[in-house]
């Protein structure tokens, strides 16, 4: 009897952690029955890969599934409302949800919906056969509701994955040809990434002997009413010239920006697990951040982490630090690299499989 | 390097970290999430608020610097010439001065209004535009509860509208041919004046009085078959969909009520009817409503009760060139095989059918050697007994057969009345 168990999420694109978390589980569910990942939102590369909400109740009448596996992140209302009616066992994969009061003054609609996926989560524990967390900290988060037996597992990653892509030649030279250090911020330019505080720390940085520095922030900024602010902030910190913000990116160019980087900085509130850190030390990128949520957990000893009340000048400082003392970034370089067989994909496919025998 | 030397290197590099942050006591990050986000609207306006002071500052100065080089106005050597040109350049030099400084005075404060205004003006649009945006959030949940009630009972309205249409097909359908003539003359001409209605339902009124309940008389016209019943004791009443043809029935003051046939046969109770009459109005009615409205008669009947049918004889061609359509309200004639089978299908367990309204003999074809048309007998069986044998009578006798034949398939009996029983 094959065993049926399906994935569902809100968006699949392609370089999306969650996304590739789901593909992987389904190729080792493959191997056990049938296995579809149904999302709400589908971009374009991945039609062909993943299926439309609108599929599933025509593919259970020829396949009732023994369980779903639900990836909850962001919210909404018509997602939950798909995940609330299903009638199988769930699985849930908690990749956290950002606390909706870091969007309220940018998004009120957007935080409702993550205050409604919060709110649903006491009822979701109640259905659930096997909760999985990508961090202790999202663990922590997840018993806290009411879940039990949380498994730290389910966040699937290659942190070599951005390395196997051709970085882009483009953004290579235009690197190559700055005469001072880069510092690279990766992730979406979100409030809880706290970008003010990136920006207020590169200001700083300016100023303590680094004139000819350069910040990267690499990654979509779909919420513009964020984005209006940080651009009015870079221009009021008089950074227009020394600031580069790519807006959504292929994976060949934000390969290229790891590996241009001198050091790769995160000042973010809110963190489920922090995939950039990851990257960051398989790019070989040594890495300074504000020690919050599950930062630490992440970083482990591979990273300059700061205490998370630490802001602006003490980054500045650290990074400071880190760009004159090149023996202590080639020893942050070397633990990093080592930090990431914590991560190879052998060990999470394990801690999931675990995770699943478990519950089955 | 070995791991012990990168733990140093660490070490060392955090040690420089934390003994530098340390030095530079800076802010901790304000627990307040809104205080984060406000500094790129803050720095703006505390930026704005700065540079307005400082130009006010500046207006202030150049008037103390003003009044400075007016009093210090020192010529240098004692002459009396000198002192007086001094003095007058002093006074002049004053008068000035002082000129520019009220000057300068209504241009700082003029300035110094107006910077105070404009912050004022920008405090309140951030109020303004967060009260307006709760606002918006509020009429909008709101608007949202409201078009959904708005919805639901459009959506109840919509639902017995529905049901009050499905119900009303029939009468609208015949509500829909408004001629612009009067259905009495129309009544007057093709069915005959009410006297000779009164004549020829007589047998019917009788068989409906005769079950002893009370009759239901669909369609009921000008309420003859109403009238005939009660003159023989009866109790009945009438539906009719003509308004004008329900006015004179009132005015005669017989109860009759301008509604659909179904209706008014819904409205009774079960098994409580003991006649129904539909006289000439099945060939009204669709295949659809003529099967309902029986199987609804049939429901409303008590048993013993009867259901009277009369309509148009299907199987006379007669009927099709003479009256049938003489009615543009008419759908289908109705086969009496077919009325029998749905009458019996229905339930009704006797059901009786005579022919009725001969066509006159006029119309028909006369015998050779009589003006009476060809019957069933032979015109002539019971005269010249004597003469069987004449080839003349027997030809005649011969073709009037035939005439006879055509006589009946041409000039069958124009209606049929069909007494169902229950």
């Amino acid at each position: 009897m094959p065993l049926a168990i399906h994935q569902t999420l809100i968006a699949a694109a392609p370089g999306d952690a969650v996304t590739n978390s789901a593909l992987e589980m389904r190729r080792l569910l493959r191997a056990v029955g049938p296995s579809e990942i149904y999302a709400l939102h589908i971009h374009q590369d991945l039609i062909d890969v993943v299926r439309p909400l609108s599929a599933y109740r025509g593919d259970m009448q020829r396949e009732p599934p023994r369980m779903m596996i639900v990836h909850l992140s962001m919210g909404d209302a018509t997602w939950l409302g798909f995940v609330l009616a299903l009638r199988c066992s769930l699985a849930i994969s908690y990749h956290n949800i950002t606390p909706a009061a870091y969007f309220e003054p940018w998004d009120p609609e957007l935080a409702d919906f993550l205050r409604f996926g919060r709110a649903t989560m006491p009822a979701l524990a109640a259905r659930t056969e096997l909760a999985m967390a990508d961090s202790s900290y999202n663990a922590d988060e997840l018993t806290a509701v009411g879940f039990s037996d949380v498994h730290v597992a389910g966040l699937i990653i290659d942190p070599f994955q951005l390395a196997r892509f051709e970085p882009e030649r483009r953004v290579l030279d235009a690197a190559n040809s700055r005469p001072g250090p880069t510092i690279l911020h990766v992730g979406q330019l979100f409030p809880h990434k706290r970008i003010d505080i990136v920006l207020q720390s590169f200001a700083e940085l300016l100023t303590r002997g680094r004139p000819d520095a350069t910040l990267v922030l690499a990654g979509a900024s779909r919420l513009t009413s964020y984005r209006r602010a940080v651009d009015r902030l870079v221009a009021d910190l008089g950074l227009t010239s020394r600031v580069i913000i790519t807006g959504s990116i292929s994976q060949h160019a934000m390969s290229a920006h790891y590996r241009s980087a001198d050091v790769l900085v995160t000042a973010s509130d809110h963190e489920g697990f922090c995939v950039p850190l990851v990257e960051a030390m398989a790019f070989e990128v040594p890495i300074v951040a504000r020690g919050c949520a599950a930062i630490p957990e992440t970083a482990g000893e591979a990273a300059v982490v700061l205490h998370k009340d630490r802001s602006a000048v003490s980054i500045a400082i650290a990074i400071d630090e880190l760009l004159d003392d090149r023996s202590a970034a080639d020893a942050l370089r070397r633990r990093g690299r080592n930090r990431t067989q914590e991560f190879t994909l052998e060990r999470q496919r394990r801690r999931f499989l675990e995770a699943l025998a478990n519950a089955l | 390097m070995k791991p012990d030397n990168d733990d140093a290197a660490i070490h060392l590099l955090l040690d420089r970290i934390r003994r530098r942050t340390e030095r530079e006591d800076e802010p901790r990050v304000a627990p307040s999430l809104l205080q984060h986000f406000t500094p790129p609207v803050d720095v703006a306006a505390v930026a704005a608020e700065e540079k307005a002071q400082r130009s006010i500052g500046e207006l202030r100065t150049l008037r103390t610097g003003l009044a400075g080089f007016a009093s210090s106005s020192r010529i240098p050597g004692g002459s009396l010439f000198h002192r007086v040109i001094g003095r007058s350049v002093r006074r002049d030099t004053q008068q000035l001065a002082d000129r520019i400084d009220l000057l300068i005075q209504q241009i700082a404060d003029v300035v110094e209004a107006t910077a105070g205004s404009l912050l004022e003006l920008e405090h309140a649009r951030e109020v303004e535009f967060e009260r307006i945006r709760r606002f918006d959030r509020e009429r909008t949940a709101e608007t949202v509860e409201r078009l959904q009630s708005t919805f639901d009972a459009a959506r109840a309205e919509l639902h017995s509208l529905r049901e009050d249409v499905a119900k009303n097909t029939e009468f609208i359908r015949l509500q829909e041919f408004r001629p612009p003539f009067s259905n009495i003359a129309y009544g007057d001409r093709f069915r005959g004046s009410r006297s000779d209605l009164l004549l020829r339902y007589h047998d019917v009124a009788q068989r409906l009085v005769d079950t002893g309940g009370s009759v239901l008389d669909l369609g009921c016209g000008r309420g003859e078959l109403i009238e005939l019943v009660m003159a023989k004791g009866g109790v009945a009443r009438g539906v009719e969909l003509d308004p004008e043809l329900v006015d004179f029935c009132r005015s005669i003051f017989l109860d009759v009520v301008q509604t659909s046939a179904t209706e008014a046969l819904e409205a009774e109770p079960d098994d409580s009817l003991g006649g129904v009459a539909m006289i000439q109005v099945v060939e009204h009615l669709t295949a659809q409503e003529l099967v309902e409205t029986i199987a609804l008669a049939h429901r409303k009947l008590r048993t013993g009760g009867r259901l009277a049918i009369e309509t148009v004889n299907a199987t006379s061609p007669f009927v099709f060139t003479r009256s049938f359509f003489c009615d543009p309200t008419h759908t289908t004639p109705v086969h009496h095989e077919y009325l029998q089978f749905v009458l019996e299908q229905a339930g009704f367990i006797a059901v009786d059918i005579s022919f009725r309204s001969p066509v006159p003999n006029v119309d028909q074809l006369p015998p050779i050697g009589s003006s009476e048309p060809c019957t069933d007998e032979h015109p002539n069986a019971d005269e010249g007994s004597g003469d069987d044998h004449d080839p003349i009578q027997q030809l005649e006798s011969a073709v009037n057969d035939r005439f006879g034949q055509i006589n009946r398939f041409l000039f069958g009996a124009q209606d049929y009345l069909m007494v169902a029983t229950k």
